[in-house]
């Protein structure tokens, strides 16, 4: 039986299109509202056509899209003067995410995107607006061979609200607050003129340091709630489960996603770690998947950005038995210290001509930047660290924010490694792995010693 | 041998170098044209003297490209390359002073091609394309027999449907 999508679709493509023309509109009724000049005539009555067109077309296509599951394949027939007829076979269908918007929630509907591994467009279905009950019967569906396992699904992480406050201060989002009063400034100051006002306040202020002092506190706690609040929208509620097969991931408040990832797909993980979260003793999770994920909800790939370290690797080990994150790695030789100090680096060398030929007055910028370049180079040594066993590799790179990646020797897709005459001299090799992914994922380390890098090319060539 | 792994032992065509230096001097040709027709725009018109300065710049640059390009790059390239083909990988080797080394596992391999420009049909020479998920390498210049066996070989091996 084909079914349509639920008919709220078409209140959905209405907010979209409302949404898009509030700008137009707003130009051309509000700051014209009392022209009467030809042109604002014709802009209004486009805008009216554009709407009424819009909407005919909406009502089209939600009547035209239609899908069914018969024989384990997943039919969707659209188009409105061209048909076209999809088949997805329910085997392919790798991930499912389920994502509830806040209107989604206010119409008590939800969306379902389903994915398979392959590239290009057509590799996923959303149906956008369909019941909660509609959804669970279509997982059901998809789920049919393993309906059993279901019940044992276990929670493995549930995020507290301390947790989320500490997350909230290491992503620095209540920087976030900056940018926008800046630019709510300048909004106003376009409208109303303000120049000379605010530039007597500003005066005022600076004359005034004990003023200056309260208005700070006040930015950098109205920074940090707001800081809080974006966090807890989007990461409130967070859980991690899994069963057997399948990883659920499920986040946000007023938009909710869910999102389903078959264990064997994934192609490695990823730890990240900035200089914040060092400090703080959190990483975050990421894991690799070969199968195709819608781009605006791309982080949900992002197991949790702010896992305490050691709950992180259980949860990793728990999550992925297959895999095992080894803590005790090995350090590069002191020769490639030598080896990233000498490496010539064109971003300063470029700068410094281009400073001695134009602004010969700032030539310490050559120096700073010199220095930061060293210092990136050093702290890239001391961070790096790898570690390969029978079935794993993994690779620790980075200056200020690190990130570790382990991966397993099936899902290494192809391996290269490389030497200049100089590493040659020092006895090193760069080697660099590709794993599958949207975008194809390549993590590179340099100046290995020769016989490590011998040892994971002969591991890798040696593949059973 | 400067790693303990095993190497590749095929070498491209010697006939390589003769294409390269002829489409590098080709190439070059039409940079260092394009350069003197600007020169004698900008002498007639007397454009700004910085795009004077950024003219020189770039004779400098195309030139010392050129003697690279034209006269060290070819040799050396082809006396580097090498590439081998077993039941459980593809592996390529190229480079000098820098050295490459790249191994493919025969699994991962998703598709294979050969394709030629005018120059290397004049030779009967092919690239031999090989694709996977992740990137694609080409083995640059092979004699058009060895070429085709090779696709032949890499499709069966890989056991996937010869492509052209």
């Amino acid at each position: 039986m084909k079914k349509r999508l639920h008919p709220f679709r078409v209140v959905l493509s209405i907010v979209k299109i409302l949404k898009n023309l509030f700008f137009p509109a707003v130009f051309l009724f509000i700051f014209h509202s009392a022209s009467e000049a030809q042109w604002v005539m014709i802009g209004r009555i486009g805008l009216f056509l554009y709407i009424a067109v819009s909407l005919i077309v909406s009502i089209l296509t939600w009547w035209t899209y239609r899908y069914e599951f018969r024989e384990r394949t997943l039919h969707v027939y659209s188009g409105i003067l061209v048909k076209s007829e999809r088949n997805m076979p329910v085997e392919r269908i790798q991930n499912v995410q389920k994502h509830t918007s806040f209107l989604h929630k206010l119409l008590r509907m939800t969306s379902l995107t389903l994915e398979t591994g392959t590239g290009g467009d057509e590799a996923s279905v959303k149906l956008d607006m369909i019941t909660f009950s509609e959804a669970a019967r279509i997982e059901c569906l998809l789920n049919q061979d393993e309906e059993e396992k279901h019940d044992e699904r276990m929670v493995h992480f549930t995020v507290s609200r301390r947790e989320l406050i500490k997350a909230s201060f290491t992503s620095l989002s209540f920087f976030a607050i900056i940018p926008l009063l800046a630019s709510f400034y300048f909004t106003i100051d376009d409208f109303f003129k303000l120049n000379g006002v605010t530039k007597d306040v500003i005066d005022y202020v600076m004359g005034a340091l004990w003023v200056l002092a309260p208005i700070s506190v006040v930015l950098l706690i109205v920074g940090a709630a707001a800081g809080v609040i974006t966090t807890y929208l989007r990461y409130g509620n967070f859980e991690i489960a899994s069963d057997e097969e399948r990883i659920y991931l499920k986040k946000g408040v007023l938009n909710e996603s869910f999102f389903t990832i078959t264990k064997e797909k994934v192609q490695a993980v990823k730890l990240n770690q900035s200089l914040l979260k060092r400090w703080f003793g959190l990483v975050g999770v990421e894991l690799i998947s070969a199968g195709n994920v819608g781009e605006e909800e791309m982080e949900t790939n992002s197991l949790y950005p702010f896992l305490p370290v050691k709950q992180a690797y259980t949860i990793v080990e728990e999550l992925l038995p297959a895999y095992k994150i080894e803590t005790d790695m090995d350090q590069l030789p002191r020769a490639s210290l030598w080896m990233k100090l000498m490496r010539p680096s064109y971003v300063w060398l470029i700068t410094t001509v281009s400073l001695i030929w134009w602004k010969p007055q700032f030539w310490y910028v050559s120096l700073v930047l010199l220095v930061l370049i060293f210092l990136t180079r050093i702290l890239e040594f001391y961070n790096a660290r790898y570690k390969m066993s029978d079935t794993f590799l993994q690779l620790k790179t980075g200056a200020f924010t690190t990130v570790l990646l382990v991966t397993s020797r099936q899902k290494i897709q192809e391996i290269e490694v490389k030497h200049s005459l100089l590493q040659r001299k020092w006895q090193l090799v760069s080697i660099k792995i590709a794993n599958r992914g949207r975008p194809v994922h390549f993590s590179e380390m340099a100046d290995l010693p020769v016989e490590s890098a011998e040892n994971i090319y002969n591991w890798y060539a040696n593949r059973l | 041998m400067y790693m303990d792994i095993e190497e590749p032992e095929l070498h491209i065509s010697t006939s390589a170098v003769k294409v390269w230096r002829l489409s590098n001097t080709i190439g070059h040709g039409i940079g260092i044209f394009s350069i003197v027709v600007l020169l004698g725009l900008d002498y007639r018109f007397g454009w700004w003297s910085w795009i004077s300065w950024v003219l020189y710049g770039l004779t400098v640059i195309v030139v010392l490209s050129a003697i690279y390009s034209i006269f060290v790059e070819p040799p050396l390239l082809q006396w580097t390359w090498r590439y081998g083909v077993n039941e459980e990988y593809v592996q390529l080797k190229h480079g000098a002073l820098t050295r490459v080394h790249v191994l493919v596992p025969m699994t991962k391999v998703e598709y294979v091609k050969t394709n030629q420009g005018p120059l290397m049909r004049k030779f009967k020479l092919y690239n031999v394309e090989i694709g996977t998920m992740a990137s694609s390498h080409s083995i640059p210049a092979v004699p058009e027999k060895e070429a085709l066996a090779l696709r032949a070989q890499i499709a069966q091996l890989a056991k996937i449907k010869d492509e052209e």
